[in-house]
C-alpha cells in the first residue's frame, strides 16, 4: 500500500474506513443484540463441538447435536421454571405497593429514632425521598422488562436469526476468521494474527466464564433462598445470577432485594441468615468458581475494572456495564502489543 | 446420453491443497505424519504470496510463526548500514523463523523474498492450540523441531569455536 498512497492519504483512508465501520454498526443496531447473544452461545458451545469433532464426528453433526442439547435444556428449564417464575413476577407486581408501604413504615420508624438521637439531621427526610426513588426505580424496571425482553428476544430473533447465526458461527467461525486474516496485507499479517488470537482467547474465556459463573451463582442463590423459605426465591435467585455478571456491584445488587423481602416478611427466616447465605455463595464463587473458570484469562486490576464499569454504565447503561470488562481486556492486549514492539525496537 | 459418465461422481475429488500436501509429505519435518494427520495439520497453515524483494519479517519485530518455502527463494540477512550480511539463501522445502514457534522474543534476522515466493506459515497461537488438542502429534513435531534447533546450535557453536580459534591465531594478544 505504501507504494500507492502517501502517509496523509493513508490516514484519510483509515479514518474513512473507521467511519464506514461505525456507520455499518449503526445501521445494524437492531440485530446487534441477537448477534451478541449468538456470539456468546457460540463461545459456550464451541468446546463441545470441538470435542465431538475430535471424537470423529463431522463438524456439522457436532453443531446440530450441541444446538439440539441446548434446545432440550432450555426447553426443560423453560417448562419447569418459566411458569413458576412468571407467577412469582405477577404476584410480586401485585404485592409491590404493600411492600413499599411496609418499607416506608420501617424506614420512618428508623428515621424517628435517628432524629431523636441526632437532632441536627432533622431537616433531611431521607426515608420518603429514598422510598420514592426506589418505588420509581422498581416501577420503571417492571415497565421496562417487557420492552427489554421484546428488544432482546423478538420473535424473529428467537426463531430465526439467533439459531441460524449460532449454527453458522459454530460451523464456519474458524473459516470466517481465516478468511479475514488471509485478507490482511503481508506487512501487518503477523501482528494482526497475534492480536486477533490474544483478543479472542481473552474474550472467549471471559464470556464463557461469566455465563457459567452467573448460572452457577444463580442456581446456588435460588437453592439457598428456597431452603431459607424466602418469598419469590426463584425470581430473586435469577436476578442474583444475572446481576453477578457485573463484577463487584452485581453481588450486592443481587442480595439487597432478598434482604429487604425477609425484613418485611416476619414469618420467614431472619434477614441475617439470608445475608450469611449470600456471603457463603460469594465465598464459593470467589475462591472456588472464579479460579477454576477464569484462570488467568484477564488478570486486570480491580481498580481498573471498577473504573471501566462506571464509565461503561455512563456511556451505554446495562450493556456498557456488561461489556466494560471485555473491552478493557481488549485495550490491554493492544497496549501490551504496542509496548512489546517498542521494547524490541529499543533493545 | 452416451456422453454421460459416473466418473466425476465416483472419482475422489482432488484436495484443494494437494500441491501443499505433496510438498509437505516429502519434508523430513513431517516424515512421522500419516496422510490423515498431515491433512489435519494443514488446516493450521496460511499460504502467503510475496513479490520479489518484499520483506517477510524484519529483525527485532515480534515473531509469531515459522515459514516453509513452497515456491521461490528467500534471503535471510542481517541488515547493516554499509552492506547487508547474508546468513542463508533458502529454496523450496526449506523453512525458517522456527524460533518464534517456541518463544515470544524478537526476530533475530530479516527475511526477504528473492523472487516471487509462496510460503506456508505456521503460527504460534494455532500451533499451541493444535498441540493441546493433539498432544501425540504435537509432541512429535515439537521434538523434531527441537532436534533441528539443537543441530543448528551445534553448528553455530562449531563455527563460533573456529572463528575464535582463527582470531586467537591471528592475534595471540587478544587471548
Amino acid at each position: 500500500m505504501s507504494r500507492y498512497f502517501t502517509p496523509f492519504q493513508k490516514l484519510i483512508l483509515g479514518v474513512a474506513g473507521l467511519g464506514v465501520m461505525l456507520l455499518i454498526l449503526y445501521l445494524m443496531r437492531s440485530i446487534l443484540t441477537p448477534l451478541a447473544l449468538s456470539l456468546a452461545l457460540t463461545f459456550m458451545l464451541n468446546p463441545l463441538v470441538n470435542a465431538l469433532e475430535r471424537a470423529g464426528l463431522p463438524r456439522v453433526v457436532g453443531v446440530i447435536l450441541a444446538l439440539g442439547l441446548l434446545a432440550a435444556l432450555l426447553g426443560l428449564g423453560g417448562y419447569f421454571l418459566f411458569p413458576k417464575a412468571y407467577l412469582q413476577i405477577l404476584s410480586l407486581r401485585a404485592d409491590l405497593p404493600v411492600y413499599m408501604d411496609t418499607l416506608k413504615q420501617h424506614g420512618l420508624q428508623a428515621q424517628k429514632s435517628l432524629h431523636r438521637s441526632f437532632p441536627w439531621i432533622q431537616q433531611i427526610n431521607f426515608v420518603s425521598q429514598g422510598v420514592d426513588a426506589l418505588h420509581m426505580l422498581v416501577i420503571r424496571l417492571f415497565q421496562d422488562i417487557p420492552t427489554i425482553i421484546s428488544s432482546v428476544f423478538s420473535i424473529l430473533a428467537i426463531f430465526l436469526l439467533m439459531p441460524i447465526t449460532t449454527f453458522f458461527l459454530l460451523k464456519d467461525g474458524h473459516q470466517i476468521k481465516r478468511a479475514f486474516l488471509q485478507s490482511v496485507p503481508n506487512r501487518y499479517f503477523e501482528r494482526v494474527l497475534n492480536v486477533v488470537y490474544r483478543v479472542e482467547y481473552q474474550t472467549v474465556a471471559y464470556v464463557r466464564g461469566l455465563l457459567l459463573e452467573s448460572l452457577l451463582v444463580g442456581a446456588m442463590s435460588t437453592i439457598g433462598l428456597l431452603i431459607l423459605d424466602v418469598k419469590y426465591a426463584l425470581v430473586i435467585g435469577m436476578l442474583a445470577g444475572f446481576a453477578n455478571m457485573v463484577p463487584y456491584l452485581g453481588p450486592v445488587v443481587g442480595a439487597v432485594p432478598a434482604v429487604l423481602f425477609t425484613l418485611m416478611d416476619p414469618s420467614g427466616s431472619p434477614w441475617w441468615l439470608v445475608v450469611l447465605m449470600f456471603y457463603i455463595v460469594q465465598i464459593i464463587d470467589n475462591n472456588l468458581l472464579q479460579p477454576l473458570i477464569y484462570g488467568r484469562s484477564l488478570n486486570l486490576h480491580p481498580i481498573m475494572i471498577m473504573f471501566a464499569i462506571i464509565l461503561g454504565s455512563q456511556w451505554a447503561g446495562l450493556w456498557g456495564m456488561l461489556l466494560a470488562v471485555p473491552t478493557l481486556g481488549i485495550l490491554k492486549v493492544f497496549v501490551q502489543e504496542l509496548a512489546k514492539e517498542l521494547r524490541y525496537r529499543l533493545v | 446420453m452416451n456422453d454421460f459418465s459416473w466418473a466425476p461422481w465416483l472419482s475422489r475429488r482432488k484436495h484443494p491443497n494437494q500441491d501443499l500436501f505433496d510438498l509437505l509429505e516429502k519434508l523430513p519435518l513431517f516424515d512421522t505424519f500419516n496422510p490423515k494427520e498431515l491433512h489435519k495439520f494443514m488446516q493450521l497453515i496460511y499460504r502467503r504470496q510475496y513479490t520479489s524483494g518484499e520483506t517477510i519479517f524484519k529483525e527485532r519485530e515480534p515473531g509469531v510463526g515459522m515459514y516453509i518455502i513452497l515456491t521461490g527463494a528467500v534471503r535471510i540477512i542481517l541488515p547493516s548500514e554499509s552492506e547487508d550480511i547474508q546468513l542463508a539463501y533458502l529454496g523450496p522445502g526449506h523453512f525458517f523463523g522456527e524460533l518464534a514457534l517456541f518463544s515470544e522474543g524478537p526476530r533475530s534476522a530479516t527475511a526477504v523474498a528473492d523472487e516471487d515466493t509462496e510460503l506456508a506459515g505456521i503460527y504460534r497461537p494455532d500451533f499451541i492450540e493444535y498441540s493441546q488438542q493433539n498432544p501425540l502429534i504435537g509432541n512429535r513435531l515439537l521434538f523434531h523441531l527441537a532436534n533441528i534447533i539443537c543441530e543448528k546450535l551445534r553448528r553455530t557453536n562449531r563455527e563460533y569455536r573456529l572463528i575464535k580459534y582463527q582470531v586467537q591465531k591471528q592475534n595471540p594478544a587478544a587471548a
